[in-house]
C-alpha cells in the first residue's frame, strides 16, 4: 500500500476514534456495558441565556457530557484496568487492595478510634431487653444475628498499612461486651466464620466481594433455623446441597464490578447452594431487618419456605420489602408499634460493618 | 474548555473539523472563526464581546497608523493602541492585586481602605493582548503591512488553537498564513493529528497525575514534610508544569497543523540547557521572543552600558514574572531569574562549561519553581527551609504511582528521547520518507497514547460508591 494511503487511513482511523461514540450514545447502534457501582449522575440541562451568561449552563452541560458520552464506559474501564495492573490502584471508594487479590471495603468502625456515644449502648440493650421480654411472654421471638464481616474473618488478608488496633475496641467489640454481660443472646457468625473458614469449599466471603457469599449465607441460614428450632416452638428441617459453579452469584463479586476492570479478579472457588426446608411455621410471620447482607436470605426464597409469605424484610429500618425484595412502601416509624404486632419472629441482622448504627432506630420506633 | 476535556476532544474537535474540511478553501477563515468564536464563547460568554471589540479597535487603528502619513499621527494611535490593550490588561488582571496592596499602605496610615471586588479574568487576556500589541508594533514600525480584511485580523486574534495557552505568535509568523491559501496535505493532518496526542498524553499521563499528588503533598501539615519529600514535591511540580504547559504547546501546535497553520515551536528540552540564559531560549520560547523583540531592545537592550544592558535584562525578566500572575511570587520568581542572568553574565558562566551545568540550571529552575507554585510566600519559604533542611524520616506520602511518572517524566525532560519523535511530527516531510518501521511504530504508538490519554480522562475521576449508600 502507498504511504500517502497509509496516511489517510490512519487519519481517518483516529478521526472515527472520535466519532465513534457516536454510535453508543445517542445513537444506540451498539450497546456497551454500563458501568456498576453508585455514582451521582449529573442532571440533564436545558439551554437559557441567563445560565449561559454566567457559565452555569457550561458547567453542568460538561459534566452531563462527561458522563454520558457513549465511550465513557468503554474508557473508564480501560484506565481501571491499567490502574490496577500497573499501580494497584482500585477506583472504588472506601475500597483498598489487600493482600493475595482480597479486596476490602473501608469501614470506620474497625478503622478509625470511635465507639457509641456515652449511654447511647446501655439505652439500647435496656430496651432490646425489655422488648425481647416482652416479645417472649407473648410467645413470640427475638434475635440478633451479626453477619460475618470480611475485615474481621479475614484480617490476615488485610495490608499492612489499614490494620488498626480500634478492631479490638471499636463498636462491634462494643456491643458484644454488653450483649454478654446483659446475658442478651445473639448469634455472631464473624466468630463461626473464623472457625469455619477453612472448613468449607467455599468462602465465607469472596476476594472481590462485601457480603457472605451465597453458599455460606445458606450455612447461616440453617444454623438461625436450627437455633429457633432449640430454643422455641419453632421447628424447621434443612436440606443443603452445594454445588461448584464457575459463574459467582452477583452479590458475591459486588467490589469487583464496581470497580469496573475490564478483566476479572481471581476468585475463590464458587459454590451455589440450594436449600431445602421443612418447616411447621409456615403460617407464621417473620420480620426482618437489617441491611443489604439480608437480601441474599431473601431473594432465595429461604426464608419464604420457611415461614409465610406475608413476612417482611425492613431494609435499613427506611424501607418495607417482602421476601422476594419487592418493595412496598417506605416505613411508617410512627406506626411501629401497630406494625409489629402481626409478626411473630423478630430477626434483627445486621453486619459488624453497621453495627454503629445499631438496628437503625428500630428500637427507637418501638419505644416513641 | 479546554483541550483536555471530553466534550472538546469527542465533540468540538471533530465537528469543527469535519465542517473545516469541507468548506472551500477560499472560505476557511470563516469557519475557523466562528468556530473560534463559539470556543471562546463557550469559556467565556461575557469576554467575547471584550475582545470583539477591543479587535475592532486595533484594526481600526492600526489602520489609521499605516494610512497616516505624520509621524505623530501614527505615535498618536499607537499610543492609543498601547493604553487600550495594556489598560484592559492591568484593569482586568492587576487592578485588583494593585488596589489590596494599595490598602495594605493605607492600612498604615489609618486611611479607609478603597472597596473592591476581585475580578473575573478574560480567558487568554494575557496571550491575546500581547499578540495585538505585535500586530500594532509591527505595523507602527513598517516592518509588515496591516490585514486586509477585519476578519482575518479576527481570526489570528481568536484562532482558537493558541487562544488560551498560547504560543503567542507574533502578527508577522501568522498574518501571511491567514491571507494566503493554505494546502493540507494528508501527511500534515496527520502529523497534527499525532502531534495532538503526544500533548495530550504530557497533559493527561504526566502533568495530572503528577499535579495530583504534588497537590495532595501541599495539603500536609509542615510537620509531616521532610527534606526528601520537599525536594519531591519541587521536581514534581517542575515536571508537572513543563509537561502541563508543553503538551498544552504542543497540542496547539498540533491544531494548527491539521488546519495547515504552521505555529512556531515553544519548548526545546528546557531542562537540558546549561545555564539560565539558554533555559529561556527553550522554555516558553514565544514569551521570551516577545521580550526580546517588544521590550529588551526598545529598552535599549546590550546598547547602552553593561549597567544599563543588566538593568534591562533584570527589568525584563521582573515583568515577565508579573505577566505570569498579578501577585508577590510572580514578582520575586521574575527577578530571582533575573538575578541568575545577570550573575550567569558577570561571572557565573565561566564555570558553566561543563556536565554539572545542566543540574546547576534544573536546581536553579526547581528551586524558582516553588516561589511560582505557591501564592503565599510564608508556603514557598516553608517549603525552602524543608528542602534546606536535611531532615529526613521514614515514612513518606507518595505512592509508587507517583514515583513512576515522575521518572518517566525526568527521563522525557532530559534523555531527548523523544525529540526525534517530535522531529518527526514537526517535519511531515521527513517523517513520511522515514523507514516504513519507524512509520508503523509512530501510528501505533500514537494510537495507543490515544487511548490511553482517552481512558485516563474518562476514568480518573470516576470512583463510584458499591452501593447507593442510605
Amino acid at each position: 500500500m502507498k504511504k500517502r494511503t497509509l496516511n489517510i487511513l490512519f487519519f481517518l482511523l483516529f478521526f472515527i476514534c472520535l466519532l465513534l461514540h457516536f454510535l453508543f450514545s445517542p445513537l444506540h447502534l451498539i450497546k456497551d456495558k454500563p458501568l456498576e457501582g453508585y455514582y451521582p449522575k449529573p442532571p440533564e440541562t436545558t439551554f437559557n441565556l441567563p445560565d449561559y451568561f454566567s457559565r452555569r449552563y457550561q458547567d453542568t452541560t460538561e459534566k452531563y457530557i462527561n458522563y454520558q458520552f457513549g465511550l465513557f464506559p468503554g474508557f473508564t474501564r480501560v484506565h481501571h484496568q491499567l490502574e490496577y495492573s500497573w499501580f494497584n490502584k482500585i477506583n472504588v471508594q472506601d475500597v483498598h487492595i489487600g493482600k493475595q487479590g482480597y479486596l476490602f471495603r473501608y469501614v470506620s468502625g474497625y478503622f478509625d478510634d470511635k465507639t457509641f456515644p456515652e449511654g447511647k449502648l446501655d439505652l439500647y440493650i435496656k430496651r432490646y431487653s425489655k422488648f425481647s421480654d416482652s416479645l417472649k411472654a407473648a410467645g413470640k421471638n427475638v434475635i440478633w444475628v451479626i453477619a460475618p464481616d470480611k475485615n474481621i474473618v479475614y484480617s490476615e488478608f488485610l495490608a499492612d498499612s489499614v490494620k488498626h488496633p480500634a478492631l479490638i475496641n471499636g463498636f462491634y467489640q462494643s456491643l458484644k461486651n454488653a450483649f454478654k454481660q446483659n446475658a442478651i443472646t445473639y448469634l455472631d457468625f464473624n466468630e463461626l466464620g473464623i472457625a469455619e473458614k477453612n472448613k468449607y469449599p467455599f468462602a465465607v466471603c469472596n476476594k472481590g466481594g462485601v457480603h457472605w457469599t451465597q453458599a455460606y449465607a445458606a450455612r447461616c441460614f440453617d444454623s438461625v433455623c436450627t437455633y429457633l428450632s432449640g430454643t422455641t416452638a419453632i421447628s424447621i428441617k434443612n436440606t443443603i446441597s452445594n454445588k461448584k459453579n464457575n459463574t459467582p452469584w452477583t452479590p458475591d463479586v459486588d467490589i469487583e464490578a464496581a470497580a469496573n476492570l475490564l478483566m476479572p479478579l481471581e476468585k475463590n472457588n464458587n459454590y451455589f447452594s440450594t436449600v431445602e426446608s421443612q418447616s411447621n411455621v409456615k403460617n407464621k410471620k417473620v420480620l426482618l431487618i437489617g441491611d443489604s447482607f439480608c437480601h441474599v436470605w431473601a431473594w432465595n426464597s429461604w426464608m419464604q419456605q420457611c415461614f409465610s409469605s406475608e413476612s417482611e424484610f425492613w431494609y435499613y429500618n427506611r424501607e418495607v420489602h417482602q421476601l422476594d425484595d419487592e418493595y412496598i412502601k417506605d416505613r411508617d416509624h410512627a406506626a411501629t408499634r401497630s406494625n409489629i404486632s402481626k409478626f411473630d419472629t423478630f430477626i434483627i441482622l445486621f453486619s459488624a460493618g453497621n453495627v454503629e448504627q445499631l438496628d437503625y432506630g428500630f428500637m427507637e420506633d418501638v419505644y416513641k | 474548555m479546554v483541550f483536555s476535556s471530553t466534550p472538546f476532544l469527542f465533540y468540538f474537535l471533530p465537528l469543527f473539523l469535519i465542517c473545516y474540511y469541507l468548506t472551500p478553501s477560499k472560505f476557511r477563515n470563516y469557519t475557523l472563526l466562528l468556530g473560534s468564536i463559539a470556543f471562546y464563547s463557550w469559556g467565556g460568554p461575557v469576554f467575547i464581546f471584550v475582545i470583539l471589540l477591543t479587535t475592532a479597535l486595533d484594526f481600526i487603528l492600526v489602520k489609521q497608523i499605516e494610512k497616516s502619513d505624520s509621524a505623530k499621527r501614527k505615535k498618536l494611535f499607537l499610543c492609543i493602541s498601547l493604553f487600550v490593550n495594556l489598560g484592559l490588561l492591568f484593569t482586568f488582571k492587576y487592578l485588583f492585586f494593585f488596589i489590596t496592596n494599595l490598602n495594605h499602605l493605607l492600612g498604615w496610615t489609618n486611611a479607609d481602605p478603597i472597596r473592591i471586588s476581585p475580578i473575573a479574568l478574560p480567558i487568554g487576556i494575557s496571550f491575546f493582548t500581547f499578540e495585538s500589541l505585535t500586530y500594532v508594533i509591527d505595523v507602527y514600525r513598517g516592518d509588515y503591512k496591516s490585514l486586509s480584511s477585519f476578519k482575518n485580523y479576527l481570526t489570528y486574534i481568536l484562532m482558537f488553537p493558541k487562544l488560551i495557552a498560547g504560543p503567542i505568535i507574533p502578527y508577522n509568523k501568522m498574518g501571511w498564513q491567514i491571507e494566503g491559501e493554505r494546502i493540507i496535505t494528508p501527511e500534515m493532518r496527520l502529523a497534527g493529528f499525532m502531534r495532538f496526542i503526544f500533548g495530550l498524553a504530557k497533559k493527561i499521563l504526566i502533568a495530572n497525575l503528577l499535579g495530583e499528588t504534588v497537590t495532595n503533598l501541599y495539603k500536609l501539615a509542615p510537620a509531616d514534610i521532610d527534606t526528601l519529600t520537599a525536594w519531591v514535591m519541587a521536581v514534581g511540580y517542575t515536571m508537572q508544569l513543563y509537561f502541563d504547559f508543553s503538551g498544552y504547546s504542543d497540542m496547539a501546535i498540533g491544531l494548527g497543523e491539521m488546519m495547515g497553520f504552521k505555529i512556531p515551536e515553544n519548548f526545546n528540552f528546557p531542562y537540558i540547557s546549561k545555564s539560565i540564559t539558554e533555559f529561556w531560549r527553550r522554555w516558553h520560547i514565544s514569551l521570551g521572543n516577545w521580550m526580546r523583540n517588544y521590550l529588551y531592545i526598545p529598552l535599549g537592550g546590550n546598547k547602552g552600558s553593561i549597567f544599563r544592558t543588566y538593568f534591562n535584562l533584570w527589568i525584563v525578566f521582573l515583568i515577565s514574572g508579573f505577566w505570569h500572575g498579578a501577585g508577590w511570587n510572580f514578582i520575586f520568581w521574575g527577578a530571582y531569574h533575573g538575578f541568575f542572568l545577570v550573575c550567569e553574565r558577570l561571572f557565573l558562566k565561566n564555570f558553566l562549561q561543563k556536565n554539572s551545568a545542566v543540574m546547576y540550571t534544573f536546581i536553579v529552575t526547581t528551586v524558582g519553581w516553588v516561589l511560582f507554585r505557591n501564592t503565599s510566600l510564608h508556603v514557598s519559604a516553608m517549603m525552602y527551609k524543608k528542602m534546606f533542611s536535611f531532615q529526613f524520616s521514614q515514612q513518606h506520602a507518595f505512592d509508587h504511582r507517583f514515583i513512576a511518572v515522575l521518572c518517566i517524566a525526568l527521563f522525557f525532560a532530559f534523555s531527548g528521547l523523544i525529540k526525534p519523535f517530535y522531529n518527526a511530527t514537526q517535519n511531515d516531510e521527513q517523517l513520511f520518507i522515514q523507514n516504513k518501521i519507524r512509520l508503523y511504530s509512530l501510528y501505533a504508538a500514537s494510537l495507543i497514547l490515544f487511548i490511553v490519554s482517552a481512558s485516563y480522562l474518562s476514568g480518573q475521576n470516576f470512583n463510584p460508591f458499591i452501593y447507593f449508600r442510605f
